[in-house]
């Protein structure tokens, strides 16, 4: 039994990344109606900006990490400005959408892969290896403060969007983009406050596996299972994605240790596809059928 | 009775669209469904043609029960329609829409297409030449080529009757045929439904708001409004039904009323 | 003439052309987007060398085979079909890697991820070309009858083409399992040109590379697709010595022509002589008449 809780404490580190990384995506998603593949780029930006700027030593960590995080942040602004505006300007496919995000993946995954390299660079260790012990459970500290940052970054996300003007603006628009530009609303900074908003939190999530784990230029690739975790909560739902990414970063864990660690990946994916046949819109999402 | 609705009702949640609507078309019938925006009538469409499954009620083909079948199997028994928004195949063009309707009567194997047998491509001849002649006869003749988004908007609306006429239905519903026309349009499309309707020796089931087309061809109007038949009857008892004119001009306005009665 | 580097180039082209015009019936014609079709061409791959190396079956009745493995394995995706886009592209995601991670799986049928080898090399450029040839003839066929009809119906306007009397899912389906099957055969092709497999060499790369040649392209055309496919197979092997950055540009030339011409390279259009002609008269009479208006060109099917 302490097993199980155990790997559910393991679960809910790597989910609560997961969810960072999803509510991003989820937030896009919500707006624009798209799946932005782009997204594992802004988290490679982050955790890449973080290590180059921590391992200057010109700053304290701590600025490093939230300059990262701006860095980021401004990225996803540009990247919406230049590939997705002239798109939606256009009428706005999803289809093309989402092709423009995948060749912006490639590009970049590639291009750190090209000009920084493919080698794995770890993090100054900023943190003690300790872990706390506690009913027989085992909780390192690394695993607490990448959980606390995502909570943090979590709970800032829900203030904006519930107290600010500019995040009751996004939930109006999250309804229906035309009907809230009808209303006054400025789409075009609406939607870079947006993307200022994933960035960030890839970003920052990228900062935080970069000191998990390393730092390589496929580390994007944990957004497919973030992507999972926002789907399984419902595509669009912010509660959702959070809800989503945890269960999954505990369906991992215990997959993994009682099940079979090859089998992970696998079981994962088979889920997202019972998950799509049986209840697409996942646990809290709206699946909206189109108007006749 | 060719076609009709038996107490359908349909509900989205709490709104009620269509509320307890009857309806019997005999063979032959030209009749006109009415009624302000919103008041449900794209919904009877919708659900007489399993576009939309009724939340109760019954719909009938020739006898047959056919409420709870889907639409691809409500057009293969005989129903055809077209649409208040236009749902043309754009990008192909218009004797491509009007084939592709036609071809349902041309069953030719899969194989037979691959290969290219002889069968096949008298096949493909033969509904080339049928889709033709029911473009020429909605006055498209001369432009089978061209693409249908690139027509002008009142051959679109042909195009899309065409297209109807080439399922060899039993049953026409037009959901607002005139949309968008000026009055001279109107008259022209007026003289083609009643030619058709001769031709092909349809039963049609109307959609409008263009009241000049309507009173001019339907023999019988069916008025709706909130979901709800406020009235039944031919042209002149439904142009005088006060209830009706309150229903499309607002309740208060007494002077409109009389000069509408008038 | 050709050195034995171009043939084999050529032979590769003439396997991706295979799976792109599979995919392009499905995606281009159809309008469903695959981000999962590597799968269909690893299950393909792999039924082929397995047939060939542990049972004998011959090469010409592997390949056939391999696409109706493949072709039958994609009857599970059927229920996703109803979906709309966005989640059939990525539970078609789910199934490619999901055939990814069964093959690493495998155990001694299918070597796991150390991968199965022993397969001779029996592609080789005429074959390959042959098969290209007819697969592409084929799938024309399909397209200009009354099945490439109803399926350019229903990427129109799905609610048109059920009021026409199809049956939208059953439709998708078919060109699904169509694509399925070109897919299959050339991944068992691939087995043969390869000479061994690994199931990483089924990922969602080689599925994107696949959609996005049939976007590239033009979706509603094949020629279109059949080009891009071309290119993109042959540009990174010309340009091997930049082997890095290949994909960089392959990305960014993806990007750019989505956002700067979305209809890709050939629109809805097809290769013709009287496209070849009005391409020739637009060029020429747009340098005469320098920027004074655009004539409309008058839409071919």
């Amino acid at each position: 039994m302490s097993t199980l809780f155990q790997q559910i404490i393991n679960g809910l580190s790597i989910g609560s990344v997961y969810a960072l990384i999803a509510v991003g995506y989820s937030l896009v998603y919500s707006i624009l109606s798209f799946s932005n593949f782009a997204h594992s780029s802004f988290l490679i930006m982050g955790a890449y900006t973080g290590f180059f700027l921590i391992s200057t030593n010109l700053m304290p960590p701590l600025l490093a990490i939230l300059l990262a995080t701006i860095v980021s942040g401004l990225f996803a602004i540009f990247i919406e400005r230049f590939a997705y505006r002239p798109i939606r300007a256009k009428g706005g496919k999803s289809l093309y959408y989402i092709i423009a995000s995948l060749g912006i993946s490639i590009f970049f995954e590639n291009f750190v892969v090209a000009a920084i390299g493919a080698n794995y660079r770890t993090y100054p260790s900023l943190l003690p290896y300790k872990a706390i012990k506690f009913w027989g459970l085992r909780v390192s500290i690394l695993d607490l403060v990448c959980a606390g940052i995502a909570i943090i970054f979590l709970i800032l996300l829900e203030f904006f969007l519930k107290r600010t003007k500019v995040g009751m603006a996004i939930r109006a628009a999250a309804f229906d983009l035309t009907t809230a530009s009808l209303m006054g609303v400025n789409v075009n900074f609406l939607l870079s406050v947006v993307f200022l908003i994933a960035g960030f939190l890839a970003g920052i999530a990228g900062v935080v596996l970069g000191i998990k784990y390393t730092v390589y230029p496929q580390l994007g690739s944990l957004t497919t299972k973030a992507f999972i975790g926002a789907i399984l909560g419902g595509l669009g739902s912010l509660p959702g994605a959070i809800i989503g990414s945890v269960c999954l970063g505990v369906i991992e864990a215990c997959t993994a240790a009682f099940i079979s660690s090859q089998l992970r990946d696998l079981i994962v994916f088979l889920i997202l596809i019972i998950v799509l046949i049986v209840r697409p819109h996942g646990i809290m999402g709206v699946y909206v059928d189109d108007k006749v | 009775m060719l076609f009709e609705a038996e107490h359908l009702s349909k509900r989205f949640g709490g709104l009620t669209a269509v509320s307890d609507f009857n309806l019997s078309l005999d063979k032959g019938e030209l009749v006109g469904l009415i009624g302000p925006n919103g008041a449900g009538k794209t919904t009877v469409f919708n659900l007489m043609t399993g576009i939309i499954p009724p939340t109760s009620g019954i719909v009938r083909l020739d006898g047959q029960d056919i409420t709870k079948m889907p639409a691809y199997e409500v057009s293969r028994l005989g129903v055809a329609r077209t649409f208040q928004n236009l749902r043309l195949l754009k990008s192909v063009s218009a004797l491509q829409n009007v084939v592709t309707a036609v071809q349902r009567d041309y069953s030719y194997s899969f194989v037979s297409a691959l290969v290219r047998t002889p069968h096949f491509r008298h096949q493909e001849a033969e509904a080339k030449k049928k889709a033709q002649e029911y473009l020429d006869v909605v006055g498209l003749g001369q432009m089978a080529d061209t693409r249908a988004d690139s027509l002008p908007y009142g051959l679109q609306r042909k195009l899309e009757i065409a297209r109807a006429l080439a399922l060899s239905p039993k049953v026409l519903l037009l959901d607002e045929p005139a949309a968008g026309m000026n009055p001279d349009e109107s008259l022209e499309l007026m003289n083609l439904i009643e030619g058709l309707r001769r031709k092909y020796d349809l039963t049609i089931l109307l959609i409008e708001h263009h009241m000049e087309l309507v009173m001019g061809i339907c023999e019988r109007i069916i008025v709706l409004n909130f979901g709800e038949v406020l009235a039944e009857g031919n042209p002149e008892e439904i142009q005088s039904n006060a209830e009706v004119i309150t229903a499309y001009l607002g309740p208060d306005d007494e002077e409109d009323k009389e000069e509408a009665l008038s | 003439m050709f050195s034995s580097y171009m043939l084999s180039v050529i032979t590769l082209i003439c396997i991706n052309v295979v799976a792109v015009t599979g995919l392009a019936l499905l995606t281009g014609f159809t309008g469903l987007f695959s981000f999962g079709h590597s799968g269909f061409m690893s299950i393909g791959a792999y039924a082929a060398a397995i047939l060939f190396v542990k049972f004998n079956v011959p090469y010409w009745a592997v390949l056939l085979l391999g696409g109706v493995a493949a072709c039958m394995v994609s009857g599970i995706m059927y229920p996703t079909l109803r979906l709309k886009g966005d989640y059939f592209a990525i539970a078609a995601l789910g199934f490619g890697e999901s055939v990814r991670l069964i093959m690493d799986n495998g155990g001694n049928l299918t070597g796991g991820a150390r991968g199965f080898g022993g397969m001779p090399t029996l592609t080789k450029w005429p074959g390959a070309l042959l098969v290209a040839a007819l697969a592409l003839i084929l799938m024309r066929n399909i397209i200009r009858s009354r099945f490439g009809r109803t399926l350019i119906a229903i990427r129109e306007d799905k609610i048109a083409a059920q009021s026409m009397g199809i049956n939208v899912a059953r439709n998708q389906y078919f060109a699904l399992a169509i694509s399925a099957f070109y897919c299959g055969v050339a991944g068992a092709m691939f087995a043969f040109f390869m000479t061994y497999l690994q199931p990483m060499m089924f990922d969602v790369a080689k599925s994107t590379e696949l959609s996005s040649s049939v976007v590239f392209g033009g979706i509603g055309s094949l020629s279109g697709s059949v080009i891009a496919a071309v290119i993109l197979t042959a540009i990174p092997e010309i340009f091997r010595p930049l082997m890095q950055w290949r994909m960089v540009f392959y990305g960014l030339a993806l990007v750019l022509t989505i956002v700067i011409k979305p209809t890709g390279l050939m629109g809805s259009k097809e290769l013709s002589f009287s496209f070849a002609k009005q391409f020739v008269r637009k060029i020429t009479s747009a340098s005469k008449r320098g920027s004074r208006g655009e004539s409309k060109p008058k839409g071919k099917k």
